[in-house]
């Protein structure tokens, strides 16, 4: 204990550290009443950093808000209250630190309400809560300083929209206060700092440049017989258990829950002693808070072998006694990857370790070719969204009763944020005829108000059912309906989606939350389970589990082929020489690209390899029909999009039926007879006439339906329902389907319909990349090849587009018959 | 579309309804007027006009078919409030346009029997000016019984409550719209109300699916 208060650069000495460079650079910004982004990764030392700006200027709180902290997580939240308690004492400062979430008790936030603390670390959400409070302004007055952690992670969704709105109501109750973001590497920091500060610009403070995480790819001990397909990967459990062996603390990702689930299932089975031992945990979304929590706690204890989780541990504050990391199955990004890397990094040299663990043959491609990105910083960026309306409908309730506004002040306010600076008077108009009236369907019902103008023209909302209403719907991110995983005794395993529950019977087990289950009944949003031993059981699927390849990891892979030459990596390759110690040794980049060269050989000697400046094109035949497989490297997404327009061109030139598959490398299209272009390739791959033809060949209408689902809630068109107040709600109930049915045929100029039409453009079909995708390709010769079987690159393609077709038992079957004939032909030097 | 069930000779119409022309009657269910206006007063802003339409569908249906008796299967308002002065106004024109002037014989009257639903109970009586007359569920007309909700027991029931949808998937394409499912015991009616949600059915053996489309009644 230090009796008198010490400076803040003496404090770092006391604890033996000396304060970094950037992290004085950023104190003297912040003195001088600067804002910025602190660019710096996990585990650099920044919330001192950006919490060191406020430490020094030390003013007495007065009893009132100074600083608020935003940060995306809940479960981060909690590990920041304590990093920024902890130098107060010694600097000898009265200041206390509140937390505010979802979670704080009613009778906490009462308090907090009458006695605010000095800093307070809040989510987007509860501070929208807080602005919704008649007295906010008088709460958020006396604002010093605002930070928003992980900024990368919140600034493309909603959420990130709804935050741009938050801090301009802040700016106008607090001129000028400074505002700190913190962000991860991303490919457009520029653009991150502007809607950060809301155009006003600022300093960009570089954290500790750290070398680039030392990748290692787990290779399989036979590369030739590596499925080609595939995404569990389970054949590599035993090589991933030789070095959990070794002691340590592991943090293992994978991409989605049920395959967080299924090799957890597998470590489990292999080395139940670690069960018993608590040494194995398993950590995803929707498994229960409480255990999550027990999961970290461990984690920082340092009393846990492997914890298989999802980007679930994405983010967050350092677990110093988590020594390597493992990444199972793609990750699809160069900059994911580099976040889960920075898990780990507390070796001597600084460096962080990843283990890649491919889960089929093509995944040794796209790790080399993260590598590649890395070595050349190449990282994906993040777009901040374009002018959402439902998310500024809800806003501007929760101003009108937080204190209320006046409509061209507001406009004002709200054209400061990134988001919404091209705001025009007309979607400014209709927003506020929405929150006020309904909209110009609604004239006819004076009964209907949710805000109203009062005699001095300023907007409230006089309705007290509505604000309750209101404040319980805040938030943006939907879900779909969960329902709560329960054992018969009491305990809480978690959240299932309702859809995937639905399909089970009761009787039948799933794995879930590591254990395998028996479903028992379901009843009023809990399905009741009983633990069993049973060792088959169904995994649930959760939804948007599936993240696509990014357009930067897709030309890295495709440069990657092309300078394989099916197999010899060209000396000259500068890149991978800076991953110089383990270049040549197993795992590095050399074995990575030795392990691929039989796969790549046949590749190339059946038909050829696809490069930056070629797309290749495979014609073949089978049984089913006229097979062509495209191969732009461009995502999953991308490729659905051009899947869709090149099937539609084909039937308009001649009617007929094509089906379709698509993965991240490619689309395949089946139809009776070989789907021949008449005119070349030019005009079926053209941008032009994109939109058209687009909305003629998908049902925009039934696409837009589904997305007008969190439009509806974000907006406050449907009542989600009070927590546990059951079936007394139910009259308020009405699926957004029916509401967009409603709305288009009797308010078809609802500026939310026009919203939803555009998200499914933007979003679901991903206009903006599938029309640039297109016009690379205008670049790329058609390189057409008719191969005599299904190739390395086809045959994954071709197991999916079954695997969508046929009941899952008989589809292994026939991926397996298929598997051996084609690697007969290999074995026959064909 | 035409359709025999216990005998008798039924219609099942576009309208959602299901129409028996030899006692001049019509059946229907969950109409749930008056739910959008329930939305609006709580702040949730949902258009009107589906109600409207509802009801000069079916006015345009009892004059149609020349109807003397109007039989709903419950739900014949939303909830508390249903009974809005809007809701009143319009029920109260259809029976005005229907009851045909006062030297028309009792048996030229439209009646309107109800069989109250989980929706229509706590509102008590709809306004006694609009001559609405109460019937028991499980009440016998001819060889049916009238109910709101099935009882999975009884046979030649006809009945509402479910709100039955049936989902048609294309490729990339999905239909989704209400409809009749008759199987040997009981007929279930589609909502006939348009603001309305659905429960999706499914086929399976030995029971009948009648979607409901623009215009026209398929089987399924």
């Amino acid at each position: 204990m230090i009796s008198t208060p010490v400076s803040l650069p003496e404090w770092f000495r006391h604890r033996g550290w000396a304060p970094f460079p950037f992290q004085e650079e950023l104190w003297e910004a912040w003195s001088r009443g600067e804002s910025g982004l602190l660019h710096a990764p996990t585990g650099s030392g920044k919330t001192l950093a950006v919490w060191g700006g406020a430490l020094r200027d030390g003013r007495p709180a007065e009893g009132r808000l100074r600083y608020l902290w935003l940060t995306p997580l809940r479960a981060l939240a909690r590990d920041t209250v304590a990093q920024l308690e902890a130098p107060l004492e010694a600097l000898g400062l009265d200041w206390s630190v509140g937390l505010r979430t979802g979670d704080t008790s009613s009778h906490r936030r009462q308090r907090q309400r009458t006695h605010p603390p000095t800093a307070l670390v809040t989510t987007p959400e509860s501070l929208s809560v807080l602005l919704s409070y008649a007295d906010a302004q008088r709460w958020f007055g006396g604002l010093r300083g605002i930070v928003v952690d992980e900024w990368h992670e919140l600034m493309g969704s909603k959420r990130g929209t709804q935050t741009e709105l938050g801090l301009a109501r802040l700016r106008r109750w607090n001129p000028g206060v400074p505002t700190w973001g913190v962000s991860a590497t991303l490919g457009n920091l520029d653009e991150a700092l502007e809607t950060l500060t809301g155009g006003a610009g600022g300093r960009i403070v570089q954290g500790p440049e750290r070398p680039p995480p030392e990748l290692e790819t787990l290779l399989p001990d036979d590369a030739g017989r590596f499925p080609w397909a595939g995404h569990l990967g389970l054949q590599l459990v035993p090589r991933v258990l030789d070095r959990l062996d070794g002691g340590g603390s592991t943090l293992l990702f994978t991409n989605t829950r049920s395959q967080a689930e299924l090799w957890h299932r597998a470590l489990a089975d292999a080395r139940p002693e670690w069960v018993e031992a608590g040494e194995l945990g398993l950590h995803h979304g929707s498994v229960e808070r409480e255990r999550r929590l027990e999961v970290e706690d461990a984690l920082r204890a340092g009393t846990i072998r492997c914890v298989v989780c999802t980007s679930s541990l994405d983010l967050g504050v350092d677990f110093p006694a988590v020594d390597r990391v493992i990444q199972v199955g793609s990750p699809k990004g160069i900059g994911r990857l580099l976040q889960r890397a920075g898990r780990s990094g507390h070796t001597p040299d600084g460096r962080s370790r990843i283990l890649c663990v491919p889960t089929h043959a093509f995944e040794i491609v796209e790790f080399h070719a993260v590598r590649r990105g890395l070595a050349r910083g190449r990282v994906e960026p993040r777009r901040p969204l374009e002018q959402p309306l439902d998310v500024l409908a809800q806003h501007l309730v929760t101003v009108a009763l937080g204190g209320g506004f006046r409509a061209p002040e507001m406009l004002d306010e709200v054209r400061t944020t990134h988001a919404y600076r091209h705001l025009s008077e007309t979607e400014w108009g209709w927003v506020l005829d929405f929150v006020t009236r309904g909209g110009s369907a609604l004239q006819a019902y004076p009964r209907y108000h949710k805000v109203l103008a009062d005699d001095e023209g300023i907007h409230r909302v006089p309705d007290r059912r509505v604000a309750r209403q209101h404040r319980m719907s805040i938030g943006t991110i939907t879900s779909d309906a969960q329902l709560r995983v329960r054992y018969l005794k009491g305990k809480t395993l978690g959240r299932v989606e309702e859809a995937f529950l639905a399909r089970l019977r009761p009787g039948e087990t799933f794995l879930f939350a590591g254990r395998t289950l028996r479903l028992v009944r379901i009843r009023e949003m809990t399905a009741w389970v009983r633990r069993v031993r049973s060792r088959t059981a169904s995994v649930p699927r959760w939804m948007g589990g599936r993240l696509p390849l990014s357009t930067e990891l897709g030309a890295e892979v495709l440069e990657t082929l092309a300078g394989s030459g099916a197999g010899r990596e060209s000396t000259q390759t500068g890149p991978d020489r800076t991953a110089a110690g383990t270049n040549g040794t197993r795992g590095g980049p050399m074995a990575e690209l030795e392990a691929l060269a039989p796969l790549l050989e046949i590749q190339g000697r059946w038909s050829g390899l696809p490069t930056p400046d070629r797309l290749l094109v495979e014609r073949t035949e089978t049984r089913e029909g006229a097979h062509l497989f495209v191969y732009p490297f461009l995502g999953r997404l991308v490729h659905e999009g051009m899947a869709t327009i090149l099937a539609w061109r084909f039937s308009q030139a001649e009617p007929r039926s094509i089906e379709y598959s698509v993965n991240d490398y490619g689309f395949e299209l089946v139809s009776d007879e070989p789907l021949v272009p008449l005119h070349g390739w030019g005009p079926l791959l053209s941008p032009e006439g994109l939109v058209a033809h687009l909305l003629e060949a998908v049902n925009a209408a039934e696409l837009a339906r589904r997305q007008f689902r969190e439009i509806a809630r974000v907006a406050g068109l449907v009542f989600p329902g009070y927590p546990g107040s059951g079936k007394s709600d139910r009259q308020l109930q009405a699926s957004s389907g029916l509401l967009f049915d409603v709305l288009a045929r009797y308010d078809p100029d609802n500026l939310l319909l026009t919203q939803a039409r555009r998200e499914v453009l933007e979003g679901e079909l991903n206009l903006r990349r599938l029309r640039r995708g297109l016009e690379t390709l205008q670049s790329r010769a058609v390189d057409e090849r008719v191969t005599p079987r299904l190739t390395p690159l086809a045959f994954p393609l071709w197991a999916d587009r079954l695997h969508a077709r046929v009941s899952s038992e008989s589809w292994r079957d026939r991926v397996a018959r298929m598997v051996e004939h084609l690697e007969r032909s290999v074995e026959a030097g064909e | 579309m035409k359709l025999t069930w216990k005998g008798e000779a039924l219609e099942l119409r576009p309208e959602r309804v299901l129409h028996w022309p030899r006692e001049r009657t019509l059946f229907l269910a969950d109409l749930h007027l008056g739910k959008a206006a329930l939305f609006r007063d709580r702040g949730l802003a949902v258009p009107d006009g589906a109600e409207a339409d509802d009801l000069a569908r079916l006015r345009r249906v009892a004059h149609l078919t020349g109807a003397r008796r109007l039989v709903i299967l419950g739900d014949l308002v939303h909830g508390a409030g249903g009974w809005t002065p809007e809701v009143v106004e319009a029920f109260a024109a259809l029976g005005a346009g229907q009851r045909g002037s006062p030297e028309q014989g009792e048996a030229e009257r439209l009646r309107v029997w109800l069989v109250p639903g989980n929706h229509d109970r706590p509102d008590g009586p709809p306004p006694a000016e609009l001559g609405i007359e109460r019937v028991e569920e499980g009440m016998r007309l001819g060889p049916f019984r009238l109910r709101h909700a099935d009882d999975g027991t009884r046979d030649g029931v006809i009945c509402g409550h479910e709100h039955p949808v049936v989902v048609l998937r294309g490729r990339g394409d999905r239909l989704r719209m209400p409809c009749f499912v008759v199987d040997e015991r009981r007929l279930l009616l589609p909502a006939f109300g348009t603001f309305t949600g659905g429960q999706r059915v499914r086929r399976s053996g030995g029971r009948r699916i009648f979607g409901v489309g623009e215009g026209s009644v398929l089987a399924i």
